[in-house]
């Protein structure tokens, strides 16, 4: 009787296991309709990227900063120190630092306020 | 007396493991549900997947970087992103004050297509023994030319005071495909003038435009056929109250 009342036991817990796995790994909620905001780091830094291209064949700061908005950040400053600090570290070439650099001095310029709001 | 062991049905280990997966599945999605973190663009919702591209298109507007803008756009993992690209520069053409972004979406598309066929016409180049044997690959696809089409979208777009009135063709097929090397013809009192789709491929492969004499009447032809008649230049307003010359935005489609 007691060998019997395990094997339930242990079978409840091979399903919760199971259960688990299949909803926490392999469907996660979510998973097909995601926000920016939880973009991994390498594809925010490189969408900040994008946007500094932009801006470097526009100057317009105000765009940008509209398409900075997409990673849903309250700063807008704070995605771009975050790709900076991204690029160096995954060896962005020196023309991409650029472009990152110069956008950020840009939104540092039109909005002086941007570099004291903390960025956490 | 020996009493022999109860042979009982192992049922009840099924039991468990139902009850077990469904007070897993009830932990995963009510009491901890997943925080998914560290998606790729792929997992984005759709609106956002829109934005992403609409971004991918800008830069590359802006860079020329083909390759660059491939990658970026694969990271969505969509089957046709030319196609995508296409509808999405529609919409946008739509509105006169997002004409920078169907520019820049309608471009990329046909960026993609060149750089897409002028990789499979070297993938052919090499793998052909015989070169002469085959034809030169194109970069779009073109049309077939008994296709017939029909008007899908018409309107007059007032962009600013210095625009020539312009007709702005889009031609696609019945997949929604833009269809370069199309045939327009424009009959007027001045003669009788013929271009192609996809001469401006800056604009998408199903581009073309032709500039309007003011006053004077046209008909449009696609391959030869009638389509409609009385076209002419058409003095519209600016946002700004200004008298300027609007462009007619015409958009055609292959029936099936």
């Amino acid at each position: 009787m007691n060998n019997r009342y395990t094997l339930f036991g242990v079978t409840i817990v091979l399903g919760l296991i199971l259960s688990l796995y299949a909803v926490w790994v392999l469907i996660p909620a979510g998973a097909t309709d995601a926000s920016p905001a939880l973009l991994r780091q390498d594809f925010k830094a490189d969408y900040t990227l994008m946007v500094a291209e932009a801006f470097h064949a526009d100057q317009d700061v105000e765009r940008a900063m509209a398409a900075l908005a997409f990673l849903d950040e309250d700063n807008p400053l704070a995605p771009v120190v975050a790709a900076l600090e991204f690029g160096q570290k995954a060896s962005y070439s020196q023309q991409d630092i650029g472009y990152l650099a110069v956008l950020a001095e840009a939104l540092r310029s039109y909005d002086p306020s941007l570099d004291a709001t903390p960025t956490l | 007396m020996i009493k022999k062991p109860e042979r009982r049905s192992p049922l009840y280990l099924l039991t468990g493991l139902v009850l077990g997966l469904v007070l897993g599945a009830l932990l995963a999605w009510l009491v901890l549900p997943a925080r998914v973190t560290n998606v790729s663009p792929a997992n984005l919702a759709d609106e956002y997947k829109s934005q992403y591209r609409l971004m991918v298109a800008i830069a590359y507007a802006a860079t020329g970087d083909i390759g660059r803008a491939e990658a970026r756009i694969a990271l969505l993992g969509e089957a046709a992103p030319a196609r995508i690209l296409v509808s999405e520069a529609q919409i946008f053409l739509a509105n006169s004050e997002t004409q920078r972004e169907a520019r820049a979406l309608a471009g990329l598309a046909a960026a993609l297509e060149a750089h897409q066929a002028s990789q499979q016409s070297t993938a052919v180049a090499v793998n052909t023994p015989n070169p002469e044997a085959g034809e030169l690959a194109t970069p779009y696809q073109t049309t077939a030319q008994n296709a017939r089409y029909h008007l899908s979208s018409q309107e007059l777009l007032c962009e600013n005071t210095d625009s020539p009135p312009l007709l702005k063709l889009f031609i696609f097929d019945e997949k929604q495909n833009a269809q370069a090397g199309v045939r327009i013809g424009l009959s007027s009192s001045e003669g009788v003038t013929e271009f192609f789709t996809g001469a401006q491929p800056e604009f998408g492969p199903g581009y073309a435009d032709y500039q309007m004499t003011p006053g004077v009447q046209y008909t449009l032809s696609i391959q030869g056929s009638e389509m409609m008649g009385g076209l002419q230049a058409a003095a519209c307003e600016t946002e700004e109250g200004e008298p300027a010359w609007g462009s007619w935005l015409l958009l055609f489609n292959a029936e099936e």
